[in-house]
């Protein structure tokens, strides 16, 4: 497979200095983080940041990389750790200012109190997406983090095991409770309606 | 296992990773049996599914191709910082190295330079070792026969 290197062999090559090789797992993945990134701080120029800063690590860190390790998991493992410094962060700073958020979002508060409207009130697609942006802000971060991993970016359980540094029964009841409690807000919402799904 | 039946309560905390596809084959095949059969769990298991439906409407990014240049223009920048970093540590280890080593040697060189001169010296004038010489009186008879030829 001389056209297409595996990222271990890719880490290998970028280990004894190569760029290029590095660059290519940058182009390779640098949609699914930001993708990621996006989903769990809701910040497109501040993912963009920690886009890079998470490649930045990688780079920083590839002697620590082991060839055993998946790349892609351990890549998204940086991830995690920037997106909860982040998180952390803005819930320190986040306290004070989310009263006035509130105030100056009408769609927010809308959506806080009991949703009387039907989604053909808010069918626009940005309602649907601020809807299911908040409501995937109100979970609590780890389960926050498994589900985007999942939905978002199809990471498997084991991978989002490895990335967030838990068991895979763990990921299997993290991401169960948050479709729980996403199920509550966005069928409340409306959003899930007019699917037509087989099981 | 034929004839065993999951409750309720032990499909519903599978569920999710049954949508998933993270549920082994045998027990795939309970869960589908018994979500055929029961109403409740088979609502349930549509509303997480709608849920799954439900968040495509928060859509996917990519990030722009100047995520990429920052990258690289990082990565560059730290490794010639990297690059620098090391060379000024060799020169500061050269710098107290250097003239360490030089007394070293000049040390070395002033206690064992007597030394070899006064070798070099002695070897000049040793004698040399007299060498061991066994003479052996050959008889009047034995002679005459070497003369003779007679021994060869
Ligand atoms: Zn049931």
């Amino acid at each position: 497979m001389r056209g297409f290197p595996s990222d271990e062999e890719l880490m290998k090559r970028c280990k004894s200095g190569d760029l290029s090789a590095f660059e290519l797992l940058v182009l390779r993945y640098k949609d699914e983080v930001m993708n990621f990134i996006y989903h769990v701080i809701g910040d497109y120029h501040r993912a963009e940041d920690l886009c890079q800063e998470t490649f930045i690590k990688v780079f920083e860190n590839a002697g620590n990389y082991r060839p055993r390790e998946r790349f892609r998991s351990w890549l998204f493992t940086i991830a995690v750790n920037l997106c909860r410094n982040e998180l952390r962060y803005r819930a320190r700073h986040k306290a004070a200012s989310l009263e006035d958020l509130l105030q100056a979002d009408p769609l927010s508060e809308r959506f806080l109190i009991d949703r009387a409207d039907t989604p053909d009130m808010i069918c626009e697609k940005k309602e649907r997406e601020e809807i299911v942006r908040r409501a995937i802000e109100s979970l609590p971060e780890s389960q926050r983090m498994a589900l985007v991993l999942r939905e978002y970016d199809s990471l498997r359980y084991d991978e989002i095991a490895s990335a967030l540094g838990c068991s895979v029964s763990a990921v299997k009841s993290l991401i169960h409770r948050a479709r729980q409690n996403l199920r509550k807000v966005l069928l409340k919402a409306g959003l899930g309606e007019g699917y037509n799904a087989g099981i | 296992m034929p004839g065993y039946r999951l409750k309720c309560e032990e499909v519903r905390e599978e569920l999710s990773a049954y949508l998933d596809g993270e549920v082994p084959i045998w027990k795939r095949g309970l869960i589908r049996w018994h979500l055929m059969r029961c109403r409740d769990c088979a609502a349930e298991a549509f509303e997480l599914r709608m849920v799954s439906r439900a968040l495509r409407a928060w859509g996917d990014v990519t990030a722009p191709r100047s995520v990429v240049e920052n990258v690289m223009r990082a990565v560059r920048l730290r490794r010639r910082k990297m690059e620098e970093e090391r060379a000024r540590l060799i020169a500061r280890i050269l710098r107290i190295a250097a003239p360490v080593a030089a007394g070293v040697i000049a040390l070395l060189w002033i206690t064992l330079l007597p030394a070899f001169y006064l070798s070099y010296e002695r070897g000049k004038v040793r004698p040399l070792r007299d060498e061991l010489v066994t003479v052996r009186v050959i008889p009047q008879s034995e002679l005459e026969q070497l003369v003779e030829g007679r021994m060869f």
